[in-house]
């Protein structure tokens, strides 16, 4: 009986232990295991794709692998020679460094061997089945079509923050978040099959669609870039809207930046690493007598057939303006002021407004203020602080365009608002943010806003057809079969000590086809060296509107411009 | 309408050939009474079940290492399986035998195992395993002697008591117990294998216990023991640091001697109430040494949970409980003796073994009996409960090969030891 005693004693003392070890106690002693037998891996919440209209990928993802290993758990298995030059031959990276990289501190457990490994290698890799390799997914954002867009587009930075364009204002949108699996391990660092365990889970980033088109926005670069380059521009800019959306098709830049390969760019000329259609406002120039002369016809302080008697030179109290060329007075209509492209003609007709109206004109077109693209650094301009502020020479020059600055999108959408029939539209780039449960989240639209009537729109328009077919640029703009309407700038730019210096900003703004607007499209080239004026510029609009007309199936006009009297 | 169909179906039957007289057969089998006691049939049940337990935990155990060691996740489990099997038959075979047969067998299986044991520790034969030398390599085959050394002197100091009054021995008197004893020690202590000399000294302990000797003789005998014990676990470095490990608690050093315990003690908290599941075990991927072999408890621990631990548990306190009714019911000095050296090696071993795992004892490396890797062990294991089968049927049959009965308690002693 003692024996059986002593048994159940015994049985009684390993319950007891038991309870205290497998329940009591249990769930301290798991923490203690887990914190060492554990491992937690990082699952990438990949970005989500930027898209054109049409769905084409601009800026994607694929998955690319960091590769590393645990020295320690090397050594303990030998043979660490061999090893290494399997993987380094698997990874196609040279054997010694993997050796050393190995070999260094041996009581490591991490140590990186390759980074942005691509699927294949990656393959290989995994097929020699070494338990002390450890493998992290990441992604390396990728950008299919290169510099189409990349001003845009913008780009992330080398661990995939964003940093520039749609990439950083979107960034909400596309963003994901990495998602963390824990798994045990076997001593030897070997996941055990069965035991991943998620405990957050990665989320994966929405798809932005932008309102560009793709192949539009590479024939824009590219003729943009072969004028600069042959004008030898230090920098240009094309914007292209559609006239009855208010969206974007095209927005060029040049210099284009590359988003593969941003330090290409950035290292001859970090200002183009955005989109200056945007982001750099300058003095517009006599592109904005048309606002001008819109804003007459709206009060009715004028008609296209308004006569004005224009000097060359033109000095009331406190201003001294003069036109771009000498000349005998003329008698112009508003029309010949427009052609002409007289400052003298268009200030002293606007002399009749009162300068806080043609302020709340300029505010009301867009001027001074951002688009609602919001775009990274996106510039609204600087209209001098208003008529409060202006002083006799900047009141009259803001008529003209001088004294107040725009950026390219900001004029061609206050031209697209004329375009328009006087209503003016947001201006849009990013149409709308999918999220990957495939709910498509629209860019809230706002109305539109009237700001001149439809008669006086619809004048404007017709002024502009004859600076078309009537101005010095006639030949150079015009589009078989088409009705186009343009306006031309070319802007003394400030020096950056207030004066201007000798160089020269060259536009042209104009729509088409003028009898239905559907397009506007807008050229700037700044500086030309070897051409300083708006003949710079012109065939970059004239190839990109025939182009948007063509490919968008726009049926000829089929009538002629209206023929309005420029003289008297 | 119904009855014309059926009949028209019944006409399309084909009738079957039926012999009109069926062969009657009879197979006369002896009713289960007669070929075993309820405690023959016990001991079968509880070893049957451990060992097909075991062979399942061996499998869950030994798999992942031995796919990594040797390409082949069931390297260890066949062999466990074929030993196993061949286990189960030589127990069977062995529960017919004449109690008489076992006692005249004694001193060739105690002398036979000493010497393959002397080959192994004396000889290149021997291999040297976690500093053992424990195992001896047989044409292919490796064997450990030590396992057969405890059943042989079993069978010899059941034998030389069965012939004696033990209750009237002094040290002088018992010295043909002692002296084949201290042999055993000797030569397993050899093989530097403590943890099993320390079982087969508690066997001897046993055996002079069931077989009346005076408690002070018994007294003496056990400090005695436990000074040779003390002094052999302290001539080893790594014996010194398992039992400071033991006695100190790990102090943070995972790495190093108490790994064993920790990771122990972790799978079977990580086991809890219901365990992970058979297959399930975290510890067996390389953490837990010994997985499949000294440790196995950890790991049932961990799959089966406290509930699975208590099962095995209660299986080896019914072995005990089977084990003392037999030597309760006999009245013959071998069996007595036989089936108490038995009781004290299968039930004190797998005592000392689940102590050991749940860190109440210093890791000192016995196998846990039916259920841990390792062929030569199950099979003396098995051949031992073959043996005390067979004693258990012939207690209740009368045919005790010696008559002398015996008192049930030892006798009071009056003094102490000469």
């Amino acid at each position: 009986m003692l024996v059986l005693l002593l048994v159940v004693v015994a049985t009684l003392v390993f319950l007891g232990r038991l309870v205290d070890v497998q329940v009591v106690h249990a769930d301290a002693l798991r923490a203690e295991s887990k914190d060492r037998r554990s491992q937690e891996r990082t699952v990438p919440g990949t970005r989500g794709e930027i898209v054109d209209r049409n769905g084409v990928v601009l800026a994607g993802g694929i998955p690319v692998y960091t590769v590393s290993a645990s020295p320690r758990l090397a050594a303990q298995a030998g043979s660490v020679h061999a090893a290494a030059a399997r993987i380094a031959a698997a990874l196609g990276v040279p054997e010694p460094g993997v050796e050393r990289t190995l070999t260094k501190d041996r009581s490591s457990d991490y140590a990186v061997l390759a980074k942005s490994v691509p699927l294949a290698a990656l393959t290989r890799v995994k097929a020699l089945q070494v338990p002390w390799l450890y493998y992290d997914e990441s992604q390396r954002r990728v950008y299919p079509n290169g510099a189409v867009a990349g001003n845009l587009v913008g780009f992330v930075g080398s661990s995939g923050e964003a940093q520039a364009g749609i990439e950083y204002g979107e960034n909400r949108c596309l963003q994901g978040a990495d998602g963390t699996v824990e798994y045990e391990s076997a001593l030897d660092g070997t996941p055990i099959p069965g035991t991943a365990v998620t405990t957050k889970p990665a989320t994966q980033g929405g798809e932005v669609t932008l309102t560009i088109d793709r192949d539009l926005q590479w024939f824009a670069q590219q003729t943009l870039a072969a004028r600069a380059k042959q004008t030898g521009a230090k920098w240009g800019s094309v914007v292209v809207e559609e006239v009855r959306t208010g969206r974007l098709l095209a927005v060029a830049d040049w210099p284009s930046v590359d988003p593969n390969d941003v330090n290409a760019t950035a290292s001859t000329d970090s200002g183009s690493l955005g989109s200056r259609a945007f982001t750099a406002p300058y003095e517009p120039g006599s592109t904005m007598k048309t606002i001008t002369a819109a804003a007459l016809l709206d009060r009715r302080l004028a008609t296209p057939a308004s006569r004005v008697v224009a000097p060359y030179r033109w000095t009331p109290p406190g201003v001294n303006i003069a036109d771009s060329e000498t000349h005998p007075t003329e008698h112009l209509t508003l029309t010949g002021v427009l052609v002409q492209s007289s400052n003298t003609g268009i200030s002293r007709l606007a002399t009749a407004m009162n300068d806080e109206v043609r302020y709340r004109y300029l505010q009301r077109f867009g001027f001074g203020t951002p688009t609602s693209v919001g775009f990274g650094a996106e510039a609204g301009g600087d209209l001098g602080g208003g008529p409060s502020r202006w002083d006799p020479q900047t009141r009259i020059a803001t008529m003209f365009g001088q004294g107040l600055t725009s950026t390219a999108v900001q004029m061609a959408s206050a031209y697209a608002t004329l375009a328009n029939g006087g209503v003016r539209l947001p201006v849009r780039l990013v149409s709308s943010c999918t999220t990957p449960d495939g709910q498509v989240h629209r860019t809230p639209v706002a109305a539109g806003t009237r700001i001149v009537s439809p008669a006086a729109a619809k004048g404007s328009i017709a002024m502009l057809e004859d600076v078309a077919t009537k101005g010095w640029l006639a030949k150079d703009v015009a589009i078989p079969g088409y009705r186009v309407g343009i306006k031309t700038g070319t802007a003394q730019e400030s020096d950056g000590h207030g004066g201007y210096s000798k160089q020269y900003l060259v536009s042209v703004a104009g729509v088409a086809p003028a009898e239905s607007p559907r397009y506007v499209v807008y050229v700037d080239l700044n500086a030309p060296s070897k051409m300083n004026t708006s003949q710079a510029a012109a065939p970059v609009f004239r190839d990109v509107m025939a182009r948007v007309l063509q490919a968008n199936g726009v049926i000829p006009s089929g009538t002629r411009s209206p023929d309005l009297p420029t003289t008297w | 309408m119904e009855t014309e169909t059926a009949v028209q179906r019944t006409a399309d039957v084909i009738p079957l050939f039926v012999r009109r007289r069926m062969r009657t057969v009879r197979v006369a089998l002896p009713p289960l009474s007669r070929v075993g006691t309820p405690d023959y049939y016990a001991l079968g049940a509880i070893t049957l079940f451990l060992a097909a337990f075991g062979l399942l935990m061996v499998l869950s155990a030994s798999s992942v290492e031995q796919s990594q060691r040797v390409g082949n996740p069931y390297a260890d489990f066949g062999r466990q399986a074929i030993a196993e099997s061949l286990g189960v038959a030589l127990m069977l075979l062995v529960s017919r035998l004449k109690p008489a047969v076992l006692l005249r067998s004694a001193p060739i299986v105690f002398a036979g195992a000493v010497v393959v044991q002397l080959l192994t520790v004396l000889t290149p034969l021997g291999l040297t395993v976690n500093g053992n030398r424990n195992w001896i390599r047989i044409a292919g085959f490796t064997l450990q002697p030590s396992e057969f050394v405890k059943l042989g002197l079993v069978l010899l100091i059941a034998a030389v008591l069965s012939r004696r009054k033990a209750e009237r021995l002094g040290f002088v008197g018992l010295l043909p117990v002692l002296l084949p004893a201290a042999l055993a020690i000797l030569v397993v202590l050899l093989g530097k294998d403590l943890g099993t000399s320390m079982i087969i000294g508690l066997i001897v302990l046993a055996g002079l216990y069931f077989s009346g000797v005076r408690i002070a003789t018994l007294g003496s005998l056990t400090v005695l023991a436990a000074l040779v014990f003390g002094l052999a676990a302290a001539s080893r470095g790594s014996r010194v640091d398992r039992l400071a490990a033991w006695s100190h608690g790990c102090n943070g050093d995972v790495l190093g001697t108490c790994w064993q315990a920790q990771q122990a003690i972790w799978a079977l908290a990580n086991g809890g109430l219901f365990g992970v599941g058979i297959g399930n075990s975290v510890s067996k991927w390389f953490w837990l040494p010994e997985a499949d072999n000294d440790f196995i408890l950890a790991v049932i621990g961990e799959e089966t949970g406290l509930v699975g631990l208590l099962v095995l548990l209660l299986l080896f306190v019914a072995l005990a409980v089977v084990a003392l009714r037999i030597v309760t019911a006999s009245r013959d000095r071998f069996t007595r003796a036989a089936v108490g050296m038995a009781l004290a090696w299968l039930v004190g071993q797998a005592f000392a073994n689940i102590a050991v795992v749940l860190g109440l004892a210093p890791v000192f490396g016995v196998p846990l009996p039916f259920v841990s890797a390792g062929g030569s062990s199950m099979i003396a294991n098995l051949l031992a409960v073959g043996a005390v089968m067979a004693l258990a049927n012939a207690s209740k049959d009368g045919r005790a090969p010696s008559a002398p009965p015996l008192r049930h308690r030892p006798a009071p002693v009056r003094g102490g030891s000469a």
